[in-house]
């Protein structure tokens, strides 16, 4: 009777696949493409910008490229997956370039819900860890956000970031005691320090 | 002590992480940025499917050129003397059979002229103007009309047994 079973109910298709599909027209495999990896994309852009809009924008870029003629994608040199990634790490780099003057963002400009961080940690504590991954070297807050935010592995977050695991593990050990360092001094009182 | 102060923090970045992660989680892009890639989307599968109807188009018009052009194309295979090139309905055609040359500055009152009799290939003659039977490839003797700054006015394809001392 085991036989019977449809083994293929739980496949999925591959980003490759899908895109190929979509670049034949197929609707439905971009919506597929759209639906399986916008949200990490527009996490992983909201965590590095600090801003919501900036990174629906840059969410919305990625598959505006995908889906234009002379996408430079070559399945040779690596998964869709991260030259999305990628795409989006160019399209970070700009905003900061743009915004390098502008006011640093707040909660509101992030979307969250005040009293739903509330109930874990307090506002204060948030909004320091907010400033202190936004300051951090694009590398440092790159591997925090992929591993500590997303919870990818060493080895995803490393081929995401187009780099070796050892960088991607020094770079987050290196991070995460920055990030310490910077809530230690904002618990410790001003007249200790 | 140190050590304990760094255990603390460390504990308390955990707790700080898990917290943006925990305020993150379902969060994604606007309904209205999906419906509006999906429009580009269709928008592009459009242009991409229209060159095959231009080329059907253009398949089309090139066999209708074919049936309509095609007699004549077959009477300028066999042209006639280079002399029946200069177009006969030329607007500024004068009654010695030169042409004016389009856009070139007017002559001034008073200014002298001078005619040189050349030799010029077709598409020298065709940018001065000069209708050319595309069957035609060799070189043609021409008259010139140049004003004193030596720039050409008119120009007129004459009959190969004309004088060639030139003038």
């Amino acid at each position: 009777m085991h036989g019977n079973i449809n083994l293929n109910l739980g496949a999925q298709r591959s980003d490759e696949l899908l895109f190929q599909l979509m670049k034949k027209g197929d609707r439905e495999a971009f919506a597929e493409l759209y639906e399986r990896r916008e949200p990490a994309l527009y996490r992983f852009a909201l965590h590095m910008t600090g801003s919501a809009a900036s990174a629906e924008e840059i969410a919305h870029e990625v598959f505006v490229q995908l889906m234009a003629a002379n996408t430079r994608f070559d399945e040779a040199r690596g998964s869709l997956e991260a030259w999305m990634y990628g795409v989006a790490r160019n399209l970070v780099r700009v905003h900061r370039r743009k915004s390098a003057n502008a006011a640093p963002a707040t909660q509101t400009e992030l979307g969250y819900e005040p009293n739903v961080l509330g109930s874990l940690i307090d506002g204060e504590t948030m909004t320091a860890l907010h400033a202190a991954i936004r300051e951090l070297p694009g590398g440092y807050r790159e591997a925090v956000v992929l591993c500590d935010l997303e919870e990818r592995n060493y080895d995803e977050a490393a081929r995401l970031a187009g780099c070796p695991v050892g960088t991607i593990r020094s770079r987050l050990h290196r991070a995460r005691a920055l990030l310490a360092g910077k809530l230690r001094r904002l618990k410790t009182p001003v007249g200790a320090r | 002590m140190d050590w304990e102060d760094d255990i603390e923090s460390q504990r308390e970045l955990a707790a700080a992480l898990k917290s943006m992660r925990a305020a993150a989680a379902g969060r994604r892009s606007s309904a209205a940025s999906r419906e509006a890639l999906l429009r580009e989307f269709d928008a592009r599968k459009v242009k991409i499917m229209t060159p095959r109807w231009y080329w059907g188009l253009a398949a089309a018009a090139a066999l209708v050129f074919g049936i309509v052009l095609g007699p004549e194309a077959m009477t300028r295979l066999h042209p006639g003397p280079p002399v029946n090139m200069v177009a006969d309905d030329a607007p500024d055609a004068d009654p010695d059979g030169f042409i004016a040359v389009p856009f070139a500055p007017p002559l001034a009152d008073g200014e002298m002229m001078r005619i040189v009799h050349t030799e010029l290939n077709p598409a020298a003659l065709a940018s001065l103007g000069v209708s050319v039977d595309p069957a035609w490839t060799t070189q043609l003797p021409a008259d010139l009309l140049l004003g004193e700054d030596g720039m050409p006015r008119a120009v007129r394809v004459a009959d190969a047994e004309s004088d060639e001392s030139g003038f």
